[in-house]
């Protein structure tokens, strides 16, 4: 079963974001066209250079957007879907809350990562018709170096774990506003809420670890990070149960 | 009682309580409030006709207050009416008393016994379901047995849409049991109840061809050929959104979706209101050809009248609690009237 929610979930992503991703590449394009442009053409009239110019900054908060964008649209889906009208569908489903949960937080990292790619081949092309040298090499050679020193697992397992407990943040946010009534002012000030609370607890581990003056050591050998990770284990692990309960036991369809 | 000085009938004293109009009359037997029109007591299940004096229109309590307004046609034609019942002119004066689930003597219309034949499909033992201090059901005893259309009956706000939501999973009670085929509800039972709920559920951007793939996705038992074919018959193109649908056609695609299922019960919450006389009549005929004959149809509505014919069974409840239950047949023939003039009599005051 949680192949085939996981199949409808990325099929309702592609479908979404499909769009998203041709715009973005048709404007990367565009601009990799217009730079080229420019450097063919030395005494580009000012016009031009202002719709360059403009196209540029469109192109910068566009690639922001959809970062957060993934992000948005994945804990929007978990409520229409679990607690909209749609909710009549799919908690009828013969499926458990857990299954609908993993699949969505599944389908929010496939989405995530095709969008991280999609940025980065959208940057490289733009940077290096722009000149900038970016090598590929280097970044391999950037990843080989936190391998060898031992730091890459930690520094992924602390993003992963991280980003895992923002979807569930926002999942809970979304059930705990279904259960009060569905008031979007206090769905939003509780993931508000939420988001400082977490960032409130991580600044005060990263002040232990600096305080206690071995920050250094600790980062170098993914102490910090493994921390992190635990400390976003827990919290994940609690939001998901919150989640369930509330699914099983509190659902309230409109 | 008060003498009328223009029709010398005897009336209720002004003291009596409510006007209880030419609605009510008091049971000749026990003496409680009954309505006028009944052939039966629905306290203590007297026929109260033999107490109506023959060769006059049985209506007689709807002539009385005609009579007491000095109608000379009333009291011409209907000489009981100007002499009164005597229970009436010995001025009983009961409080006013609407139908009591709780009334010992309505055991015989609450069975939870299914026949030999049937198999159990739902039980709810000492249900209750609360929303906050609110109750929605409260001590609900009641089994659905296979192989019948039933009708779930009650007025607004009497625990329909509650107790269906609360066999498909939607909901958990507060307290007691209630089990499918045996089993607590979960995945599982899901599995064998088919739900269309009392509003559009399928997203709009989904076309027919996507939600008949998701149903025989996630449902082992939805016949997709007889989907598309019921569908085909409707000119509904597989291809169209759902968005591009009327309201009527929406409703339509969910049932046949619902109905295609081959499950072990269905759940129609207010299936026909809404739709017009027509769709109507389609909708009850593709739920009589089209469920499985050993599995049952739990019809949650308020338009008796339109699905009387087709019910085998009639649950009624009144806030939260069971009131009637019983076959259809059993039912019309003990009280002498339509499931709808029951349903009326029982809720009257509601």
């Amino acid at each position: 079963m949680l192949g085939k929610l996981l199949k409808y979930e990325l099929r309702y992503m592609i479908r979404d974001f499909i769009r998203i991703y041709l715009f973005y590449g048709a404007l990367v394009l565009f601009l990799v066209f217009m730079t080229f442009l420019i450097k063919v053409d030395n005494g580009s009239g000012t016009l031009f250079i202002s719709l360059y110019t403009t196209l540029l900054s469109v192109y910068s908060v566009f690639t922001v957007i959809l970062a957060f964008l993934t992000i948005t649209h994945n804990i929007k889906r978990f409520r229409v879907n679990m607690f909209s009208r749609e909710g009549y569908l799919t908690n009828t489903l013969p499926v458990t809350p857990e299954q609908h949960i993993v699949a969505k937080l599944i389908a929010g990292a496939v989405n995530y990562i095709i969008s991280y790619i999609v940025i980065l081949v959208g940057v490289f092309l733009l940077f290096s018709e722009l000149g900038v040298r970016l090598s590929i090499s280097s970044l391999f050679r950037d990843v080989f170096d936190l391998t060898k020193n031992g730091k890459l697992l930690p520094q992924f397992l602390a993003t992963s774990t991280g980003f895992v407990a923002l979807l569930l943040c926002g999942y809970l946010s979304s059930a705990v506003r279904s259960m009060i009534g569905g008031s979007k002012t206090k769905g939003t000030l509780l993931l508000v809420g939420m988001i400082f609370g977490y960032l409130f607890i991580s600044i005060m581990i990263s002040v232990t670890f600096e305080s206690n003056g071995n920050r250094y050591e600790a980062r170098s050998s993914g102490l910090e990070s493994y921390i992190f990770s635990i400390f976003h284990t827990c919290i994940a692990a609690v939001e998901f149960y919150f989640i369930t309960h509330i699914i099983k036991n509190r659902l309230n369809l409109q | 009682m008060e003498n009328d000085e223009k029709t010398g009938l005897q009336t209720p004293s002004v003291n009596a309580g409510p006007d209880w109009g030419s609605e009510w009359i008091f049971c000749p037997v026990c003496g409680e409030q009954i309505p006028a029109k009944g052939a039966f007591c629905m306290h203590c299940g007297s026929n109260i006709q033999e107490f109506r004096v023959p060769g006059t229109d049985s209506d007689v309590a709807s002539a009385q207050p005609q009579a007491q307004q000095g109608y000379p046609q009333a009291q011409q034609t209907y000489p009981q009416a100007q002499q009164g019942y005597g229970h009436v002119q010995q001025g009983y004066n009961p409080p006013p008393k609407f139908f009591n689930p709780s009334d010992p003597r309505l055991k015989q219309f609450q069975s939870t016994t299914l026949k030999p034949e049937q198999q159990e499909l739902v039980r709810c033992t000492n249900l209750n379901k609360s929303y906050g201090m609110q109750s929605a059901i409260y001590d609900l005893n009641l089994a659905i047995g296979s192989g019948r259309i039933i009708g779930l009956l009650g007025p607004n706000g009497s625990g329909k849409t509650t107790l269906i939501k609360l066999i498909c999973g939607l909901l958990t009670p507060t307290a007691g049991t209630i089990s499918v085929c045996g089993m607590p509800i979960g995945p599982s039972t899901k599995a064998l109840v088919s739900y269309l709920p009392d509003r559009s559920y399928i997203p709009d951007w989904m076309t027919i061809r996507d939600i008949i793939e998701y149903f025989s996705d996630f449902y082992a038992d939805f016949r997709a050929p007889l989907a598309e074919t019921m569908l085909a018959n409707m000119n509904i193109r597989l291809d169209a959104r759902m968005k591009t649908l009327s309201k009527g056609n929406q409703e339509k695609v969910q049932l046949v979706l619902v109905m295609s299922r081959n499950a072990k019960i269905y759940l129609l919450d207010e299936p026909i209101a809404g739709v017009d006389p027509v769709a109507r009549d389609y909708i009850l005929d593709t739920i009589l050809r089209m469920h499985n004959p050993e599995s049952s149809v739990l019809l949650s509505t308020h338009l008796i009248t339109d699905i009387e014919p087709v019910l085998d069974e009639a649950i009624m409840i009144k806030c939260g609690t069971l009131v009637l239950q019983g076959e259809a047949n059993q039912l019309r023939s003990k009280f002498g009237k339509s499931l709808n003039d029951i349903f009326k009599e029982v809720f009257a005051g509601c």
